[in-house]
């Protein structure tokens, strides 16, 4: 019997590709993986390899036809073969019982006939995928295709937790890579598993798709930590919400900063530069396996114990892995801090699409010379701002972090 | 001095079993124990009242096969053969604790530590050190303030053990799990009991239907239950409420709840919860402290031997370098070992609505399956807590023959991330009790 050629999916939001060119005629031999048909979708071009070996029997499309996403391109089969299309009726979208057997394993084969690994991350399909049966219901719930989520349960399995951090590749799509660049894309994360695979294909996105600068300078808190002991020592209850923290402080006049300059607190994707009104602060998190960014929704609404309360329960839920689904994306700048481990500068990767991120250090102790020319200590705190020069040059990078100087230098400017 | 990588305060649950797995990942460990090797939960809590416990078990089966045709008459109960063998149960766990350790090379010091500095502590004159310390002190039994008690002779879980005659009227100040437990069992070995509690009910940290089956089977044998009491005074040989009802005793036992030995942790000036009770921890179960972590019954949370073996485990990984996510209470069973048995796990009913789930439940009784009325062991139910999206189990209380282990098979699935459509789908050998786990599953 015949197999089927038909269009893939390149991109999670492609519904239809243009057959650029055939690569071989009706009657040629093929051996399975040849290209055989050049397609295109947006900035996205692909070579359709032939599923199986034979004689190319008949192309149902031709150059320059627009064809839906899974609708049959051309047949393979024996050499003189008849074609019996009544069997593949095409349709645009997978219907729920062609995932349902995806999953279950059990490939029919109008499926084999779908080329693998055409998008980047995608599991083979002939590889078993092992999810739970919650994280399976999630997932087809929020119509995420469980071959673009990277397992981190035992023998890689899909939890719900995956489920949860699972944010679609398509915000950092693949439609701003050039053509040329979409081969190498699809090894990002090439040989890792799990989380690791996901950071790997995040920063790799990143750094490929941005222009990523990074400034870096120190800031003058002696008045800051002052201040926090002065409000320690005054207020009778005991302030053990993280309110006075230092990454407390410091998101707090970030966001004071991010509504100063909105042009830090945006997103550029798809050719779209969009700047928000509203501050949500990724704050980068290491957990057990690696790394996650969870989301401080709506910090510009909130007072310094709120925001402080708030920081300690996302982050202490993120290392529990209960933190809700919704508050693994969705941040407008995000915050690093490695000065836990004593690192003084860095130069932090943009977490896409974000256009910003501030690298935290460790505070430092240094001798400074007062107006009457006497030794003094100063506390400092090194930070580095990675931009996206694309959207935001040098200098107006160097005036937000001269904003947020100005807010930890005048601490009483952070309480309103 | 003498040096270990890992340093371990308690050999209860949590501390033995941390040791080895210390010892798994390479390290070398020594464990202080003041006591008895294996802690309150092997010596004087989980292990002997069970032993006990088993005795009222196989008295309910002779009673249950008595009805049904079997005619067998207990000439005698010998509680001094009782206590020998709950001694002997004992005996031989704790002699498998001491030859793991010896095995696996994990040095047992046995005497009271005193805390010296950093991560060094004294023990009868010799100083011990580890490179990272874990402290699994564990808890001891809380004994109110109440007038006269101090003057009567009572006792607690710690002493109750060393009791070698079988009271003829026994009562329990506080209808906790503990206080529970122990009027099952020696009201089935012959004591009259009375379970006085201070609150408006006994058992307040278990659901409520199983509750009323526990409270049901306690009239039924004859225990009696005295709830929302005002103990005006403990005398010699009586209780005595404001009410003007008095209970006089043989034996007392004063079960009102346990308190952690912060002894150690105060002494490294360690920061506890803002009830100052428990030891403060991270996600890692880290103190306040580096390099010094804690847990069991010094955190709080729940304090069963189980929860301490988790955490013990959880914090020798993180030591190691593996961080892992804590413990989730969700994950905790919580058993009950009375006749029926109670166990649960997860969210009940309320907590799952209140966390916003659109929750269903269903409930099923024992006396609806085939082996239970085969057993003639009818008394229980099984209840699953569920929500309405992806049938996500949530929760289950099972009451009943054997119900923590039946709650084990619900909790294998939940671990798994199955939903109830697996419990529902799973094929069950019939007949047996757990099918009744199916049929409340099919009812979703």
């Amino acid at each position: 019997m015949a197999t089927e050629i038909v269009m893939p999916k390149l991109g999670l939001t492609m519904t239809e590709g243009t057959v650029e060119k055939l690569l071989v005629n009706e009657g040629d031999k093929v051996e399975a993986g040849d290209p055989v048909i050049e397609i295109s979708s947006e900035k996205l071009t692909s070579e359709v390899e032939a599923p199986a070996s034979g004689t190319i029997i008949e192309f149902t499309a031709q150059e320059g036809d627009v064809i839906p996403y899974k609708e049959v391109m051309a047949y393979v089969g024996e050499e003189g073969e008849v074609v019996d299309k009544s069997t593949s009726a095409p349709s645009a979208e997978p219907s729920p019982e062609e995932e349902e057997t995806t999953e279950n394993n059990k490939p029919e084969p109008k499926q084999e006939s779908k080329p693998a690994d055409q998008e980047a991350g995608k599991t083979d399909q002939s590889e078993r995928i092992f999810i739970t049966p919650l994280a399976r219901k999630m997932a087809k719930e929020q119509g995420i295709d469980i071959r673009d989520v990277n397992g981190t349960g035992g023998n890689g399995r899909i939890t719900r937790l995956d489920i949860n951090r699972y944010t679609p590749s398509a915000k950092t799509s693949a439609k701003e890579v050039p053509a040329s660049a979409a081969s190498s894309e699809m090894e990002y994360g090439a040989g890792l598993t799990g989380m690791r695979k996901t950071i790997a294909q995040r920063m790799m996105r990143s750094v490929q798709t941005t222009a990523q600068v990074t400034n870096q300078r120190k800031i003058d808190v002696t008045r800051l930590m002052e201040f926090r002991n002065e409000i320690k020592e005054k207020v009778d209850f005991p302030l053990d919400n993280g309110e006075l923290s230092v990454n407390t402080l410091l998101t707090k006049a970030v966001v004071l900063s991010l509504l100063d300059m909105p042009s830090m607190n945006g997103w550029y994707y798809d050719g779209e530069y969009t700047t928000f009104d509203e501050v949500h602060i990724g704050m980068a998190t290491a957990i057990d396996d690696g790394l996650v960014v969870p989301v401080i929704k709506d910090a510009h609404n909130m007072s310094l114990s709120r925001l402080g309360s708030s920081i300690k329960e996302v982050v202490s839920q993120t290392r529990k892995g209960t933190l809700d689904g919704s508050l693994y994306s969705g941040s407008t700048f995000t915050i690093t801090n490695l000065g836990g481990a004593d690192i003084e500068y860095f130069t932090p990767i943009l977490n896409t699409p974000e256009v910003g991120i501030l690298g935290v250090g460790a505070i430092q102790k240094e001798l400074d010379l007062d107006e009457q020319g006497t030794v003094i200590q100063k506390q400092k705190l090194p930070l580095s701002l990675s931009f996206d020069h694309q959207v935001i040059d040098g200098a107006p990078a160097a005036e937000f972090l001269q904003k947020i100087a100005g807010y930890l230098q005048n601490p009483y400017r952070i309480l309103f | 001095m003498k040096q270990f990588d890992i340093l371990i305060i308690g050999s209860g649950p949590g501390g033995y079993v941390a040791a080895e797995e210390a010892t798994r990942l390479g390290h070398t460990v020594g464990v202080i124990e003041r006591d008895q090797i294996g802690g309150c939960c092997l010596n004087v809590g989980c292990i002997p009242s069970k032993t006990y416990l088993q005795y009222s078990h196989w008295l309910n089966s002779l009673e249950t096969a008595n009805r049904h045709g079997l005619k067998v008459t207990i000439n005698e109960i010998d509680f001094p053969s009782i206590v020998k063998r709950k001694n002997d149960v004992v005996s031989t766990l704790q002699n498998g604790i001491s030859s793991t350790f010896k095995q696996k090379g994990i040095q047992f010091i046995e005497g009271e530590a005193t805390f010296i500095k950093d991560h060094t502590f004294e023990v009868e004159g010799e100083y011990y050190s580890g490179r990272q310390v874990l402290l699994a002190t564990g808890g001891h039994p809380f004994v109110p303030d109440i007038p006269g008690l101090q003057d009567a002779e009572y006792v607690t879980t710690d002493t109750f053990f060393n009791v070698d005659e079988i009271p003829g009227q026994f009562v329990t100040i506080g209808g906790g799990v503990i206080a529970v437990e122990l009027a099952f069992a020696m009201q089935k070995l012959g004591s009259e009991v009375t379970v006085v509690e201070v609150a408006s009910d006994i058992l307040l940290t278990v659901d409520k239907d199983a509750r009323a089956a526990v409270k049901q089977k306690m009239k039924e044998i004859g225990i009696e239950i005295i709830t929302n009491a005002d103990i005006k005074e403990v005398t010699a040989d009586r209780v005595a409420l404001s009410s003007g009802k008095d209970t006089s005793y043989d034996q007392l036992l004063v079960a009102t709840g346990r308190r952690s030995n912060l002894d150690i942790p105060n002494a490294m000036n360690l920061s506890l919860d803002s009830n100052n009770h428990f030891v403060k921890v991270d996600e890692y179960y880290e103190t306040s402290k580096k390099g010094v972590y804690a847990i069991g019954d010094i955190i709080g949370d729940y304090t069963l031997a189980h929860a301490a073996s988790a955490e013990g485990i959880k914090a020798i990984r993180a030591m190691s370098g593996h961080k892992e996510k804590p413990i989730q209470p969700n994950r905790v069973p919580r058993p009950v070992f009375t006749s029926p048995e109670v166990s649960e796990f997860g969210m009940s009913e309320e907590a799952a609505q209140k966390a916003g789930y659109d929750t269903i439940v269903e409930q099923m009784p024992f006396s609806f399956n085939g082996r239970a009325i085969v057993s003639g062991e009818t008394e229980g139910f099984i209840k699953l807590v569920t929500e309405k999206r992806f049938k996500e189990i949530l929760g289950a209380v099972v009451v009943g023959e054997n119900a923590t282990d039946l709650l084990h098979e619900i909790m294998t699935a939940y671990e798994a991330e199955g939903t109830i459509d697996e419990l529902a789908n799973t094929i069950y050998a019939h007949p047996t009790v757990s099918e009744l786990i199916k049929d409340t599953s099919n009812k979703f």
